[in-house]
């Protein structure tokens, strides 16, 4: 998977590590800005009222 | 992955033989591999998450709130006419108190309502129960997290708890700290200590989880109107 990814990726080596880095850098931040918000809404770790 | 190409000839129990005739199932297996690698990476993302990302959007939420509960304030309305301690009526969601404990040097403007929405820009006030200062019990409810209630153990009896609105200042002090079951409706009852008795003193509130990432018992902090300093 991942390596198939890596051969995938044009250019020279240095062109490369930094498409990778990019990459990397944009699914992160899909999961730290959309998908981790939805999923702590979703599961909530806490609850933290008294109810019935 | 290399070795599938190595084709230097060697003994037929060699690693490098055994991978060139499971080819196949070594792909298989290292996808799989990834695979786990991937959710494990991003399990522990999710928790740096939760100690990091969502404290600062807990902090952008309340900077927001609390300038405008500043803009609320300052804004001339008819209210500022009325008794010190009346409230306006305030929506879900909406800003309308200010909660300080000194003691852990935290302080948040505390939205009307207690629902997961609300209560994940902040505290939160149990609908129906008493505004502060006011005869009854002023019970907030917030998470135990990191810039909310982490360390709402650390408050013991005679610490302050002050609550502004727009018109005074508020001190409570703490003078009990206990664990609950869920369901244990009566601390926001307004007699908390005799639950179904009719009020006798201002009291203020606070709950949330315990122990820390659970939902099994809530940590219950109750404190006694100490102090009233009005603004005007």
């Amino acid at each position: 998977m991942y390596g198939l990814i890596w051969r995938s990726l044009p250019g020279p080596l240095a062109v490369r590590i930094g498409l990778a880095v990019v990459l990397a850098a944009a699914v992160g931040a899909l999961f730290w800005c959309a998908v981790f918000p939805l999923l702590d809404e979703l599961l909530p770790v806490d609850e933290v009222t008294v109810d019935h | 992955m290399s070795t599938i190409g190595n084709s230097v000839s060697s003994a037929p129990t060699s690693s490098a033989d055994r991978a060139r005739t499971n080819g196949r199932a070594r792909m298989a297996l290292q996808v799989v591999g990834e695979l786990l690698f991937t959710v494990g990476v991003l399990f522990l993302f999710f928790v740096a998450y939760q100690f990091l990302g969502k404290p600062a959007e807990v902090a952008h939420a309340q900077e927001r709130l609390d300038a405008g509960l500043e803009q609320a304030w300052q804004a001339p309305s008819a209210s500022s006419a009325e008794p010190v301690t009346r409230p306006h009526r305030v929506h879900q969601g909406e800003p309308f108190v200010r909660l300080a404990v000194p003691g852990l040097d935290k302080r948040w403007a505390v939205v009307e309502g207690v629902s997961q929405a609300a209560l994940r820009n902040g505290p939160g006030h149990y609908p129906g129960t008493a505004m502060p200062g006011k005869l009854g019990n002023f019970a907030v409810a917030g998470h135990r997290s990191s810039g909310v209630f982490l360390d709402l153990d650390r408050v013991s009896n005679g610490d302050v708890v002050a609550v502004e609105t727009r018109d005074a200042w508020f001190t409570y002090r703490v003078y009990q700290r206990k664990i609950v079951q869920p369901d244990e409706l009566g601390v926001i009852k307004p007699n908390p200590d005799r639950p179904g008795a009719r009020p006798t003193r201002a009291v203020l509130t606070l709950t949330t989880c315990e122990p820390k990432w659970s939902s099994a018992r809530r940590l219950i902090i109750h404190a006694e109107l100490a102090d009233v300093r009005t603004k005007h």
